[in-house]
């Protein structure tokens, strides 16, 4: 910006002087010093946010997750279900322990259930009708 | 100071190569981000219902995706239900299968095929068990009907499930049956030591 | 010899108004980056009004539907497959039979009218997405539409900035997958070592050989 200030050689007007008038050119380095000051105290924030963010071992939160997935909150009851997953995984992990074990169905008959992963073997062993027509 | 002589030279030029950033300005419109085009299931003013997706006029079929001799597509045998797969019988199909009825049927049905799912329980909804007699023998064609037609309460699979899907579930749910009744004496020897058959 | 014409505080004030201009230009610069980046502009994590409050979290996550049972086409089309009225009584006309929030889906079952829903995830037109390529290598539902099993109303989990369709395209093996576990909302892929996703990618055939950064993979 000094290049827009007069460079008097012979000084300043003994009028201006008199009238209060400003003598000096305007100074570039506290503006630039001060920028700097700024953007540096913007990088210095951005790293102190970012190790506290770190510190705390919690990341910033994506804004989909509303919910909070480990404590679903529960209304007041009466309620129907208090926790409509516990039946529905029940079931799910019950049905698929079963399809994975082996056990009597009938043992005079000599009826079994086996894991299904033994039964698609068996299953091409013996075709599509495996209890005939 | 003495004016120079007016005169558009290079350097003058140059102060008025912004210029063309105006053009930048004739690019703010997004006929390229919507263009006029449809996309699926979007709404459309043009069509009465307001449909983008045609649906197709009723009682029409796409070509090959009907043939009214094919056990594939209609899962009959002159006029009786297919009692053999029209498609060969793998591991994979199986397989594949296993993940088609863990999608579709197994909200109501039960991983295990007992009539005991999610769905059912929640409905409550009172699923049939795969596992009985009646549905044992039945042809393996008839999983295919019910998987295309519905039965009962039970709604059409077929915009879901394409043809050869419906096979691999059919195909499946017969494993899933022979996993509940199998006959201990088709088993190998360890397994039966693990059941404690001497 | 000419006059001063400044008065004494001129200095103070272009110290002051450069320094204003500045933070003024980047205060503008960076709110305008910040409203981009911001739900207000891109609609991540917010619902909008549908015809049906229709929650995720019910039927994925407390009732365990399968995404294929209503997206069906997910693995064979490059549409998901929005489900039709008859996806919806196939279960609605035995559960919730009467419930007033469903009267929009009996009223279309009835009159054969759509329901009409709002989209959610809007690609530009000038953008090719094909979702059964990614569902068959081994990408998550989860790694683009978030837990969604979690959201009582569907919103946006991404604002699909291209950016971030990259970061995947030049490093898949930070999203991909098993095969079993791409419809499994629970499933995190960096659960898994390094070395089995690398060989994920290489099972599965991704290229990694800059193809998929190639702008006609999109744009086409």
């Amino acid at each position: 910006m000094s290049h827009h200030g007069h460079e008097l050689a012979e000084g300043a007007a003994a009028e201006s002087v008199a009238a209060g008038y400003e003598l000096a050119d305007v100074r570039a380095r506290p503006l630039w010093i001060s920028i700097a000051v700024i953007f540096a105290l913007l990088a210095f924030a951005y790293v102190v946010i970012t190790v506290l963010v770190f510190a705390v071992g919690e990341p910033l939160r994506d804004p989909t997750y509303a919910v909070d997935v480990t404590s679903p909150q529960v209304p007041v009851g009466p309620l129907v279900e208090a926790n409509p997953n516990v039946d529905g995984r029940r079931i799910v992990n019950e049905a698929t322990e079963h399809l994975e074990s082996y056990g009597w169905v009938s043992q005079r008959q000599g009826i079994v259930h086996i894991p299904i992963e033994r039964s698609m073997e068996l299953l091409l062993e013996q075709g599509v009708n495996p209890f005939g027509q | 100071m003495v004016q120079p002589a007016r005169k558009l030279n290079g350097s003058r030029l140059v102060r008025f190569a912004w210029l063309p950033l105006c053009l930048v300005l004739a690019a703010c419109h997004v006929d390229m981000y919507d263009q006029p085009r449809y996309q699926p299931n979007q709404v459309s003013t043009f069509f009465r219902d307001g449909r983008a997706m045609r649906p197709p006029v009723e009682n029409t079929v796409a070509i090959g995706s009907f043939d009214p001799d094919s056990a594939l597509l209609t899962g009959k045998v002159n006029g009786e239900l297919a009692s053999e797969l029209p498609v060969e019988l793998t591991a994979e199909l199986l397989e594949h299968g296993r993940t088609r009825y863990d999608a579709y049927c197994a909200p109501c049905h039960g991983i295990a095929g007992d009539g005991n799912g999610v769905i059912a329980y929640r409905g409550p909804l009172q699923v049939p068990s795969l596992h009985q007699d009646r549905l044992r023998t039945v042809a393996i064609g008839y999983f295919f009907e019910v998987i295309t037609n519905g039965v009962n309460r039970m709604y059409s699979y077929a915009n879901r499930i394409p043809p050869e899907d419906r096979w691999a579930v059919a195909a499946y749910v017969r494993a899933l049956q022979l996993s509940q009744y199998a006959d201990v004496n088709d088993l190998s020897a360890e397994e039966r030591q693990q059941l404690g058959v001497k | 010899m000419s006059a001063q014409i400044f008065p004494r505080n001129a200095n103070a004030i272009v110290w002051v108004s450069i320094l204003g201009l500045v933070l003024l230009v980047g205060g503008i610069v960076a709110a305008l980056v910040g409203l981009y980046l911001s739900p207000w502009f891109t609609d991540v994590g917010v619902p909008k009004a549908q015809p049906v409050p229709f929650s995720h979290k019910h039927h994925v996550d407390q009732l365990m539907i399968d995404c294929r049972y209503c997206h069906a086409t997910v693995e064979r089309a490059a549409h998901a497959g929005f489900p039709s009225t008859d996806t919806c009584m196939s279960c609605h006309s035995q559960v919730w039979t009467n419930s007033p929030l469903l009267q929009p889906v009996r009223d279309s079952y009835r009159t054969g009218d759509p329901v009409v829903w709002r989209r959610i995830y809007d690609l530009p037109d000038f953008v090719y997405f094909n979702h059964s390529v990614h569902v068959a290598k081994g990408i998550g539902c989860a790694s683009c539409h978030g837990r969604i099993d979690q959201q009582q109303l569907t919103a946006k989990a991404q604002p699909l900035f291209m950016g971030w369709c990259l970061g995947c395209h030049r490093n898949p093996e930070d999203n991909v997958r098993p095969r079993d576990e791409v419809f499994n909302m629970r499933f995190d892929p960096l659960t898994l070592p390094l070395e089995e996703r690398v060989k994920l990618v290489e099972s599965y055939q991704i290229p990694t050989d800059g193809r998929l950064t190639n702008c006609y993979t999109c744009h086409r």
